[in-house]
């Protein structure tokens, strides 16, 4: 039940941190390789990082020659993470993982600035269900004008599930008040994006039936309880993983403290526990222990 | 100043910055031009031989400046 943020990991060249993970999340992959973005692609702010990489990938080729046979070697379940400007795009690279021992394709499907976000969602997710047979993850963006509309349109175009939240717009200035990224503004992770995540993951859970990844600004095993309560039925670890590579296993066990101390067994207990109302589903917190 | 060591001494390590947030090749943050391609300096550095061209945001800034 935890898993990484995309693009929070490289599994080759961290394979201890991946394997404290249930699945790995791949970069986003896209049809064509990408270089990304003009330095300088990250800059550090009060509440979190702005970034701007730029979907720097190496195309679903490279992906599929270089990259894919190395991470099954790790023996850790694979999401891959799937990009593109077009609908077709998503679909392309849908089309290209369908026949690889994948287990999830997840659709960095984030276009708030378009006119219909939710109809253009809708057709991401589509074209990737035509393309693929595998379960479809739809990745929002938190800063679509109704989030939770854009998942009722994400599962009835056939996601077998979301991903809750990406990044949203930020900006910073360095001293000379210039943008520190070359791109300008760039996406805001961190701290600044958890109880954006929990607003959204909330929203969603009563909107739609579909298993939900929970995740920004996670980086305790509370946080993650929180996550699960609202309505996730998993969660996944982003920008702390940069400061903290080991962070998974130790959210695991933080989180399996939590759900001890109120009684639970497992995480998926404690979802949509935000959500109930009248009676009491916690222990009561000031009872005396027996004994 | 990395350029002007290279330029005096060819066979020196130079120890190139820039902005990273892992440090190990997760975030691909700290890419620069390395060779004319843009490329992660925490793997493919930081440390790089005198003769290995890298361009940095700070240094086009001071391109500009002059």
């Amino acid at each position: 039940v935890i898993l990484n943020g995309s693009g929070c990991l490289d599994a080759l060249a961290s394979p201890d941190v991946a394997r404290q993970l249930d699945a790995f999340v791949t970069k986003t992959v896209t049809p064509l390789p990408r270089e990304g973005n003009e330095p300088v692609r990250i800059a550090e702010v009060e509440t979190g990082m702005l970034n701007s990489i730029g979907l720097a990938n190496p195309g679903i080729d490279g992906f599929l020659a270089e990259t894919l046979p190395r991470l099954l070697e790790l023996d850790v379940p694979v999401w891959v993470s799937v990009g593109g400007f077009t609908a077709d795009d998503y679909a392309e690279v849908c089309d290209r993982l369908d026949r690889t021992p994948v287990d999830v394709l997840e659709l960095n499907v984030s276009c708030p600035n378009v006119k219909a976000p939710n109809a253009e969602t809708a057709r991401i997710v589509s074209a990737a269900r035509q393309a693929t047979q595998k379960p479809v993850y739809a990745k929002l963006s938190p800063a679509l004008p109704d989030v939770a509309a854009a998942a009722v349109a994400a599962a009835e175009a056939g996601a077998a599930g979301l991903t809750l939240v990406n990044t949203l717009k930020g900006l910073s200035l360095d001293g000379q008040l210039r943008p520190v990224l070359s791109t300008a503004a760039g996406g805001l992770s961190g701290p600044a994006l958890r109880p954006v995540a929990l607003a959204a993951v909330h929203a969603c859970y009563r909107a739609t039936a579909l298993p939900i990844v929970g995740l920004g600004g996670v980086s305790t095993g509370r946080h993650a309880l929180e996550l699960f309560a609202a309505g996730a039925s998993a969660v996944a670890i982003g920008t702390t993983l940069f400061a903290d590579p080991f962070a998974p296993a130790r959210i695991r066990a933080e989180l399996r403290a939590e759900l001890e101390a109120l009684g639970l067994d497992e995480p998926l207990q404690a979802r949509g526990l935000a959500h109930s109302n009248g009676d009491p589903l916690l222990p009561d917190q000031k009872k005396t222990p027996a004994n | 100043m990395l350029a002007a060591v290279a330029a005096l001494a060819p066979g020196a390590q130079l120890a190139w910055e820039a902005r990273m947030a892992c440090g190990f090749g997760a975030c691909y943050g700290c890419a620069v031009e390395i060779e004319g391609r843009l490329k992660r300096l925490c793997v493919e550095g930081p440390v790089l031989p005198g003769h290995v061209r890298v361009q940095t945001p700070d240094m086009a800034r001071r391109d500009v400046a002059a």
